[in-house]
């Protein structure tokens, strides 16, 4: 049988989004990336087009990263401790994205200032070319303050700025709306919510083309059967037609996979599992293929050793999917 | 019992009914309002957790009931909560309006009118053919060659006009058969009342009364019930009455009222006798608004919820709240009303509508018959909006129905300013006069007192629309209105009236935790709904009409009941309020013995569908906790206002 007589048929395709804007489109960007636009159950190219790539962002936090584990500051090396230096770094792996934790102005952390994250997002804009992701610290009174100032500070960059919760959404999406950006829409991994979110911002004006969809992300071991299933139920809908579910979907896997055990403990702590230094970059790289296969947009990473995997992995699959 | 004064008794007076009563020192005021006969509000029951049963203690001493529900002001002014309130010394109780559950006379017209409404019903008996009838007969005079016995002649006359049937006759109709044959000259009315294949004679009497035949046909709600006069010669309505279900005072639900009757020894009886005594109140109105001796009236049909069905019986409803529940009776045969000191004729009879199960009462097969949907050749759906929300679709092939709780905020309970809908309560929010001012009405023009169903119903639309609450139903303190305030709690409220406008005497509010309440009541029903058609792998569109009855009869707004989700959005053509059909069911099935039979086969042939263990119900009920919905593409119009008015 001809496989691409199994297809489906989708009525509908994932919407397609691009964030950054270069120089012609009002930004600084030296290139922006555009993702979405599937119309097949992942991968399976003979179901319908495949779209784009998923890309990838690389995670780093505007106070720097000395408080992450061992691997990953080895893994940067002295630049971590510079939010511009490691942003240079991290660039440097060839991401498609760069994400700004803004971890620095959580209260329990260093509790900085509106004004001060508004000058971070600033600096590494002008360090690096690539587009950005811009995250608050979840803290939502905090973010309601900065997360406003760091909009302003990126305006007609097009980043992706997230994340707008069902109980706090107003501040965000009035800033996304005001200065170009994209928007994250984060649900506690109930398909429910993540379309009340998407309600939620549509009402207050902001277009439901322009709204990545984050179903919250677990590490492999954690609940990651779960998150993929909500995703390919996300998926499901959204291709048969039901509009607020034909967002891309964003992973935020690199801050998940680097709590496991498995992925920091030493080979004492778990003989039989191999060094810590290979060990934790494929638990986070394993934890983020699994969700290339549930259909993510986007995925947040820490480790070099994961990105290079996952950029590996994303490309076998594309090859492969485009050839059916 | 000594008279002379007990140091342990001091005297409560009540007005303005102006009756007083002894209790001991110590004793709650709504202790003493229940000695007294008074209703005051309290839907807990008195567990002091609804706030209702606001009085005012004029003189005299009492000891607590401050603690909660009430206001500085309120208890400044003497405000205490009769149910926590202990009685210290002789005492004056003032019982405002707003907390007195019996409606004072032109609430009642109001009450009966809202409550009756049946004009939408589209059947009519097939033929005259009431449960008990009158014949005028005259029987052959005895000879001796025609020397059958009395009972034999009866039998015959009666075949003459009938045809020949199976009769049988109690002992007291038959001793009385010998003189009412002779005393008029072999003329005689028989009545007789049907009995499935039997045909039984209740009563012969000398001379002829046949045109002397009349039937209440009653409601009985958990929270109203209404009686409506018919008289079985010609089929006519006469005339309606209704009154609050006295059993409130024990909780404002059927469960709680369950669990008063299994933890109370004489509960039960004590439940019976109200009902039993607000269903003679009401008969005993009809019957002097008509002049009608009790003996006119032969017959009693009641439409009733299980419970209620239970409580008037006087059948023990425990089992029905406990796994796996089971109900005594669903399908109670004719019993002698006055058995159950029914006021009506000593020799007339009481038929329930059938049950379906123990959620689902003779109400709900009522209201199947009453809109023809077990003729229907498409299927139709009923929804029957009360404090359990009941949901039934079929055709004339098959029907499913189920039961959801979903509470009585509609039904102005559980919510902070919410009332029944009864004098003075907003019925209608229409928005906005220009800046600030609500515009509303109220029922019989009086000075606002509080919210009932219909007008919940507008305000969250129009709160919605205009921002005020956001589709999650959150109130929005930065909306901008000077009429958002945080209460004692610390959540936000919305103010719909300031106390002094319109004549308002305190401030109506609707507070976060009423659009929660409401909340959930409305997604309780239309997840009710959609469960029921996706377990039939039906969608809307296969429902060729929705059929909405209840006690909002025609005065919900459609469009505000769509875009809050209460309803699905379907084009208004396809969408009919049927008003009250539990009392439109009860008189069809009066009048005609044929449709007594239909209403048995119906509870019959209804499969219920028990929503708790539905593993779709809870996801169906999140979705639908959301304004108007989660899946707005089923709420297509509201989709398009929304993008309109941006």
């Amino acid at each position: 049988m001809n496989p691409s007589e199994l297809s489906l048929g989708w009525k509908a395709a994932v919407n397609e989004v691009v964030i950054g804007a270069t120089a012609a489109e009002g930004g600084t960007r030296g290139k922006t990336v555009k993702i979405g636009g599937s119309q097949c159950v992942p991968w399976l190219g003979f179901d319908g087009p495949v779209g784009h790539r998923p890309a990838l962002a690389i995670e780093i936090w505007d106070c720097g990263g000395s408080s992450w584990v061992e691997q990953l500051q080895e893994a940067y090396g002295a630049s971590i401790s510079d939010p511009v230096e490691w942003a240079k770094a991290a660039a440097a792996l060839n991401p498609d994205l760069l994400c700004l934790r803004m971890m620095g102005t959580h209260p329990s952390m260093d509790d900085s200032s509106p004004a001060e994250a508004a000058e971070k997002v600033r600096a590494i804009l002008a360090a690096v070319d690539i587009p950005l992701m811009i995250w608050g610290c979840d803290v939502d009174e905090k973010d309601n303050v900065v997360l406003p100032k760091c909009s302003e500070a990126a305006k007609g960059e097009n980043c992706l700025l997230g994340s707008a919760k069902e109980k706090n959404y107003r501040t965000l999406v009035a800033s996304c709306l005001a200065d170009g950006h994209k928007l994250i829409a984060e649900s506690p991994l109930d398909i429910n919510i993540a379309k009340q979110v998407n309600i939620l911002a549509n009402d207050v004006g902001y277009p439901l083309e322009n709204i990545i969809i984050y179903p919250t992300t677990a590490a492999l071991g954690y609940g990651s059967e779960y998150v993929f299933s909500i995703m390919e139920r996300g998926r499901l809908a959204g291709l048969s037609g039901d509009k607020l579910l034909q967002q891309p979907v964003l992973c935020d896997v690199g801050s998940q996979a680097w709590r496991a055990k498995e992925a920091v403990a030493s080979e004492d702590a778990l003989p039989g599992l191999g060094a810590p230094k290979e060990r934790g970059p494929l638990w986070e790289a394993l934890s983020a293929t699994n969700y290339l296969q549930a259909g993510a947009d986007l995925i947040v990473l820490r480790h070099p050793e994961a990105i290079r995997t996952v950029q590996q992995s994303i490309e076998r699959l594309y090859q492969t999917a485009v050839a059916q | 019992m000594s008279k002379t004064p007990d140091i342990n008794t001091v005297s409560v007076s009540f007005a303005p009914m102006d009756i007083t009563v002894s209790v001991e020192l110590g004793a709650t005021i709504l202790d003493a309002a229940r000695k007294a006969g008074i209703i005051v509000e309290s839907l807990c029951g008195g567990d002091g957790v609804c706030g209702k049963c606001r009085v005012i203690a004029r003189r005299g001493l009492v000891e607590g009931g401050t603690a909660n529900f009430l206001s500085r002001e309120e208890i400044r002014e003497g405000y205490v909560l009769a149910c926590e309130a202990r009685v210290q010394s002789d005492l004056l109780v003032e019982v405002p309006q707003v907390s007195q559950m019996r409606p004072r006379p032109r609430e009642v017209d109001i009450a009966e009118q809202r409550l009756s409404e049946d004009m939408a019903l589209q059947r009519q008996p097939a033929k005259l053919n009431p449960l008990v009838h009158k014949y005028g007969l005259e029987l052959s005079k005895p000879t001796l060659e025609n020397n059958g016995a009395d009972l034999d002649r009866l039998v015959h006359a009666l075949g003459k006009i009938n045809g020949t049937g199976e009769y049988q006759m109690g002992l007291k109709a038959t001793r009385s058969l010998a003189s009412a044959v002779r005393s008029a000259n072999g003329h005689v009315t028989a009545t007789t009342a049907y009995r499935g294949p039997l045909t039984e004679i209740t009563d012969v009497v000398a001379g002829d009364s046949s045109k002397v035949n009349f039937a209440v046909a009653i409601d009985v709600g958990t929270t109203s019930v209404v009686a409506h006069l018919v008289d079985l010669t010609t089929g006519q309505t006469l005339g309606a009455s209704a009154k609050y279900n006295g059993q409130a005072v024990y909780g404002a639900d059927v469960i709680r009222r369950i669990m008063y009757c299994s933890e109370q020894p004489d509960g039960l009886m004590q439940l019976h006798a109200i009902i039993i005594d607000d269903i003679n109140t009401l008969i005993q109105e009809l019957r002097e608004r008509f002049r009608l001796a009790p003996k006119c009236i032969s017959l009693a049909v009641i439409a009733a919820n299980t419970t209620m069905v239970h409580t008037i019986l006087g059948l023990d409803p425990s089992y029905i709240r406990r796994e796996p529940y089971v109900g005594v009776a669903y399908q109670p045969p004719p019993f002698r009303a006055a058995e159950l000191g029914i006021s009506i004729d000593p020799r007339g009879l009481l038929y329930c509508l059938p049950c379906v199960s123990s959620f689902v009462g003779g109400d709900i097969t009522a209201g199947i018959l009453a809109a023809g949907m077990h003729e229907s050749d498409e299927p139709r759906m009923l929804i029957d909006i009360g404090t359990n929300g009941e949901i039934a679709i079929g055709n004339k092939d098959w029907m499913v129905c189920a039961s959801a709780s979903a509470g009585p905020a509609f039904e102005g309970t559980g919510t902070r300013d919410g009332m029944r809908a009864m004098r003075g309560a907003i019925d209608h929010v229409r928005g906005w006069y220009g800046g600030d001012t609500l515009s509303f009405s109220t029922i019989g023009d009086a000075a606002p007192n509080g919210i009932c169903g219909t007008g919940y119903i507008d305000l969250l639309s129009h709160l919605l629309r205009v921002g005020v609450i956001d589709k999650m139903g959150r109130l929005n303190m930065s909306c901008g209105s000077d009429r958002m305030r945080v209460n004692a709690d610390g959540t936000p409220e919305f103010v719909v009236v300031r106390a002094g406008e319109k004549g308002a005497h305190r401030d109506l509010a609707v507070s976060q935790d009423d659009v929660a309440n409401l909340t959930r009541t409305k997604a309780a029903v239309y997840a009710a709904s959609k469960v029921l058609l996706n377990s039939l792998g039906l969608s809307r569109s296969d429902i060729k009409e929705i059929l909405v009855a209840g006690a909002f009869g025609y005065h919900l707004d459609l469009e505000n009941a769509v875009a809050i989700g209460l309803l699905p959005d379907i084009p208004g053509e396809s969408l009919r309020f049927v008003g009250n059909t539990s009392v439109a069911g009860a008189k069809l099935v009066a009048l005609s013995r044929e449709r007594y039979q239909e209403s048995q086969d119906i509870s019959r042939a209804i499969t219920y569908f028990e929503l708790s263990t539905s593993p779709i119900f809870m996801e169906e009920f999140t979705s639908a906790c959301f304004f108007p919905h989660t899946h707005i593409e089923e709420f297509p119009s509201v989709k398009i206002e929304a993008v309109g008015g941006r």
